[in-house]
């Protein structure tokens, strides 16, 4: 294991103190009774550098560093190890593996005490958790997941820099200090919040097969946030991020515009109708498509989803099988830094199982060809495309980076209106609407419910037959089933927008990706959104110079 | 200097709550009870924490931290929203920003007040709808009369030398890392303005300012039983904390002793016989089973919901009734030592600090009070708490006076005549307690303090006749009640200590530096008769993989 490393042109001592510690740990373990096939030891340093403004002031500021362990041990064999599934009343018994920090010093006494802790830690429950699992397997119905456990690998080797962060801080806090200032002038901004982040996260990662990689990204959001209470007590958010690579790459021109943006945003969906429920056509613009496709399609191919006897397996059988029109394509391809000028959040170079990042085309020409694969193979696919993701503190599971949709036929924002309209008239519906911005979204995935989809709209335009002008409502979510969906898919749009966000699942929070063009739906269907039952606040909001008695809440 | 002009500060946002508080009373819906109390608590604190473990940063904060609390109390003084279980009863905290303005301020509490009126409004139902109080009810609230006081400016925070300290006391760890499951050093350290401002015309500062260290260690016998110690420090300011060199002398005696203990002989069967407590151990003896017997803030009615019973069932506290042996006597009195961490002049509510003569000749004849009122019994100035929380009467500077003290070899002499009827050559001493806070950090359940409890002992001896001591590990406590000290047989010298008390009164996974500083005077003492049995071990989990050497 020490002779491939020192091939290596270059060095890392904190890599060398993970591979010191995972060879003494070998040498211990090989000598119990259960042994581990696989141990990976992955250090990621994250600094973050956090400035927030409300009410014309400093609301926050940090700049701090945090070191995080993450152990992933497998005891076993790859066939069948510690990390497989139980069933029935152990599966009630979960794994305890959680964040471990780091002190400052990495090279120091104490990261390797806390290592040899964890990993004995690990160990030892994974060697309780083997012997449960085999009874478990004798007790219980064959699965229909045949696969190994775990794909072994010749572990790879690259060292990458990653860039410091460089920001001008003092000029960020004047700034938004001014925005959040501009922002409360508004009586009806309740609550709101500038705050910018930038973060640069640097992981180091040695395992037994002799992996020994360092990589990272740096990444910084502008956002702003603003909140209020309609008359009828529901809570309307507004929010705006842009998101970069290079944290001087955050704009600074014309952010007056873009606060006083969204406060008209707000303003205006303070005032508009909430939506009702509603089935028929509906077009999709760009970000809210892009997150169709993550919650509808990206979380259903996750491979390790494939697996699990309690999950619904949506697309598990239709490999080769068309499940969208012939003219769409999808990829996942975490390889992607932009797209057209826009920095992509899902951008990696290595998963977080020492695998490259690499393409993984699930649609092409409508027709399913594959998941999103970590290192869990699947009988039909035995090898990972580099998606295994997760948060410090968590095992890595299958994930999407940055899911890209792609049009063969692409037709201007202008004709997918008009199409929709026809669409609205053939049915004799009074209107249709256009989903113009979305929160997020979620995806049921299990057996024990539904397997639907919900897509949080924030903003949707009612498009009235009668030409009448389009009507903004609040208060409805998309919602539906994948199948159905995707078989009412009628056209798509040459506008590709990027929607950039974080996603979280069983794996923690990872950052993500995703990137359509607008889509028309023959039918699609509206649910109300929960609402907040208080109402507005009795007093009016206190403005400067007193005028907090002429405003209304 | 900068404490003059942080004052300067705060006052504009005094200004600007001042500014709320005459518009809350427009705060009326249709047939609710009228607001008839409104208080700020306005805390603006510059906090330091610090981790440190074998010589190095684990993590440390050092950022000022301001936040505002709401009380707000609907219908009368006899009967309001308050004191009844469950969330959302009209006591809120809102955070405000990094750099509090007089605008941020006010909106903070125009959000939090309007959140805590309707909170209040429907507890006020809830409660109205459940619970009708008997003739005798005491009421809810004692008014208070306007004060207007400043309690003193706080220090500045300087917090270079205990950071020093805790790092070279966390290395003394590492010599010995091979053996233990973790070392780490704590530290915590606040300094500030407490503002209290009501519609009433209160306005009182109150400096804050307390800075705590504790040390601890944990390692996992060949057997399986978890070993712990600690050792805490708890100043007023941290350039009043011991300094580097009594922190390291005495965390490598902890971790010696830590080491030496883990090749002691478990206790194997059960003891039932006198024991002795002896230092921190008999501190702790009087701090888990005779302060809950004096806190007299009555429980809340138990509120009837979808969560079960919220609330609390029982009330353990009796005015009449003994706690201790005869001619012992218990006073609590938060300025009896000004430069403890503890001492106040007025407490949370506002209500002047008092001497209280809790118990005499044994017997309890007065109790720790806050403002909300119990039956006989008079708001004293120990009503103690946090933004958002209702305060309640806790102990501040206890002091536990025995009739009689003897020597310490007298209570071992004594302590060996009572065991002889047992069938024993030797009687038990405990010198220390395990500290919940410590168990938690070390992975394991920390306890609740549902009714007077023991934590485990860690420091326990066989000592004989001849003096010799053979240390005893593995032992727990069978059961344990307030009882307990009304059996005690003796009292040897007086020590004072001090400790961290949970907010919430729940000791359960509290953090190392986490609760209010509380001072505490008591003997050692004989008490004639405990069980003790073997505590939980198991060998699966030792470690097998043993950290490295350093």
């Amino acid at each position: 294991m020490l002779l491939v490393w020192m091939g290596v042109a270059q060095a890392d001592p904190v890599i060398d103190l993970l591979a010191g510690e995972l060879e003494r740990a070998d040498a211990v373990f090989s000598a119990q009774e259960e042994t581990p096939h696989y141990t990976a030891l992955t250090i990621t340093e994250t600094r973050q550098v956090e400035i927030g403004a409300r009410a014309g002031t400093l609301d926050v500021r940090t700049d701090e560093t945090e070191r995080t362990l993450d152990v992933d041990l497998r005891v076993g064999t790859p066939t069948l190890d510690s990390t497989h599934p139980l069933r029935g009343f152990s599966a009630l018994d979960g794994d305890s593996r959680r964040a471990n920090r780091l002190p400052d010093d990495l090279g120091g006494y104490a990261t390797r005490h806390i290592l040899a802790r964890e990993l004995d830690a690990r160990y030892r429950e994974a060697a309780e958790r083997i012997v449960v699992l085999r009874a478990n397997q004798n007790v219980m119905v064959e699965e229909e997941d045949q696969a190994d456990d775990f794909e072994p690998r010749k572990g790879e080797q690259e060292l990458l820099d990653v860039p410091e962060l460089t920001l001008d801080q003092e000029a960020w806090v004047k700034r938004l200090v001014a925005l959040s200032e501009r922002a409360d002038a508004s009586p009806h901004v309740h609550q709101h919040s500038l705050r910018l982040s930038a973060v640069r996260e640097v992981k180091r990662m040695a395992d037994t097969e002799g992996a020994r990689l360092r990589h990272g990204r740096t990444h910084a959001r502008l956002a702003v946030q603003l909140e209020t209470t309609a008359d009828d007590g529901d809570r309307v958010r507004v929010f705006d991020a842009f998101d970069v690579h290079d944290p001087a790459d955050v704009p600074t021109g014309d952010l007056d515009a873009w606060v006083d943006a969204q406060v008209e945003r707000l303003e205006a969906l303070r005032s508009a109708p909430r939506g009702e429920p509603y089935s028929g056509p509906v077009m999709l613009e760009g970000r809210a498509s892009g997150v169709f496709f993550h919650e509808v399609l990206g979380h259903r191919v996750e491979g390790h989803r494939q697996k699990r006897e309690d999950e619904g397996k949506t697309f598990a059988d239709h490999v080769g099988q068309p499940i969208l029109p012939p003219w769409v394509d999808v990829v996942d391809d975490p390889t992607l830094s932009e797209l057209a000028g826009v920095d992509l959040n899902g951008h990696y170079a290595w998963d977080d199982e020492g695998v490259r990042g690499q393409p993984a085309v699930l649609v092409d020409d409508g027709v399913f060809t594959g998941f999103l694969m970590a290192r869990s193979p699947l009988p039909t696919v035995p090898h990972s495309n580099g998606h295994g993701r997760r948060s410090t503190g968590r095992e890595p599971v299958a994930r999407m980076g940055n899911t890209v949709v792609t049009t063969a036929k692409p037709q201007p924002r202008a004709a997918l209106r008009a199409q929709l309209l026809e669409l609205v008239k053939k049915e004799g519906l009074p209107y249709g609407y256009i989903v113009e911005d979305i929160e997020g979204g979620f995806a049921l995935t299990g057996r024990m419910m539904p397997n639907a989809f919900n897509i949080r709209a924030v903003a949707s335009w009612r498009v009235w037959a009668d030409g009448r002008k389009d009507e903004l409502v609040r208060g409805i979510d998309l919602v539906g089933t994948p199948f159905v969906a995707f078989s009412n898919l009628v056209a798509t749009g040459d506008d590709p927008q990027v929607f950039n966000g974080t996603c979280g699942a069983e794996s923690g929070w990872v950052p993500v990706s995703a990137v359509s063009p607008s889509i028309l739906f023959s039918r699609l269907e509206f649910q109300l959104k929960e609402k907040a039952q208080q109402r507005p606040p009795l007093l009016p909001k206190p403005m400067p110079d007193d005028g907090s008695a002429e405003a209304s809440p | 200097m900068i404490a003059l002009l942080a004052a300067a500060a705060a006052n504009d946002l005094v200004v600007a709550l001042e500014e709320e508080l005459a518009r809350a009373d427009q705060l009326a819906l249709p047939d609710a009870p009228p607001l008839y109390s409104l208080r700020y608590h306005l805390a603006t604190i510059d906090q330091y924490e610090l981790v440190a473990t074998f010589g190095s940063v684990l993590q440390e904060d050092d950022r000022p931290s301001s936040g505002l609390g709401v009380e707000l109390r609907v219908g009368e003084p006899g009967y309001d929203n308050t004191g009844f279980g469950g969330w959302e009863n009209g006591f809120m905290r809102g955070y405000l920003a990094r750099e509090p303005t007089p605008r941020d301020t006010r909106e903070v509490a125009w959000r939090t007040t309007d959140r805590a009126y309707k909170q209040a409004v429907e507890q006020h139902a809830r409660k109205s709808a459940q619970f009708n109080p008997p003739p005798d009810y005491p009421g809810d609230y004692w008014v208070p009369e306007p004060l207007k006081a400043d309690d003193g400016a706080p220090p500045v925070l300087d917090t270079a030398g205990v950071r020093a300290s805790a790092l070279a006391a966390s290395a003394v760890f590492a010599s010995a890392g091979e053996s233990l499951l973790m070392g780490e050093v704590h530290v915590g350290a606040e300094a500030g303005d407490l503002w209290l401002v009501d519609g009433e015309g209160t306005r009182l500062r109150r400096p804050l300012a307390e800075a705590s260290v504790r040390a601890f260690a944990a390692l996992r016998t060949e057997d399986g039983e978890l070993l712990t110690d600690q050792r805490f420090w708890c100043a007023r300011e941290a350039s009043k904390l011991p300094g580097q060199d009594v922190m390291v002398a005495e965390v490598e005696a902890m971790r010696d002793a830590l080491l030496a203990r883990a090749d002691a002989v478990p206790l194997e069967d059960e003891y039932v016989g006198p024991v002795v407590f002896e230092g921190d151990a008999a501190l702790d003896l009087f701090r888990y089973l005779l302060v809950p017997q004096i806190e007299g803030t009555p429980g809340e009615i138990p509120f009837s919901s979808f969560f079960g019973d919220l609330g609390d069932a029982g009330d353990s506290v009796r005015v009449g009734r003994r706690v201790l042996p005869e001619g012992w006597s218990v006073v609590d009195d938060p300025v009896l030592d000004p430069d403890h961490p503890a001492s106040y002049r007025h407490d949370w509510d506002g209500t002047p600090a008092q001497r209280v003569d809790l118990v005499d000749d044994g017997i309890v004849h007065d109790l720790l009070m806050s403002r909300v009122p119990r039956k006989g019994l008079k708001p004293n100035g120990h009503g103690r708490s946090f933004l958002g929380t209702r305060a309640q009467g806790r102990a501040v500077q206890l002091d536990v006076t025995p009739a009689r003290t003897r020597t310490q070899h007298a209570l071992i002499k004594k302590g060996l005549r009572m065991a002889a009827p047992y069938g024993l050559d030797h009687v038990i001493v405990i010198r220390r307690l395990q500290e919940y806070s410590v168990r938690s950090s070390a992975g394991s359940y920390g306890g609740s303090d549902e009714g007077p409890s023991l934590p485990p002992p860690v420091e326990i001896v066989r000592v004989y006749a001849d003096g010799t001591e053979t240390p005893v590990r593995g032992a727990t406590f069978a059961s344990v009640q307030r009882y307990l000290l009304r059996d005690i047989a003796l009292a040897g010298p007086v020590h004072t200590g001090t400790f961290l008390a949970p907010v919430d009164g729940e000791y359960a996974w509290i953090g190392p530096i986490e609760g209010m500083a509380t001072a505490i005077t008591a003997p050692d003492v004989l008490v004639r008769e405990i069980e003790l049995v073997p505590g939980s071990r198991d060998p699966r989990d030792t470690p097998v993989l043993r950290p490295p050497a350093p």
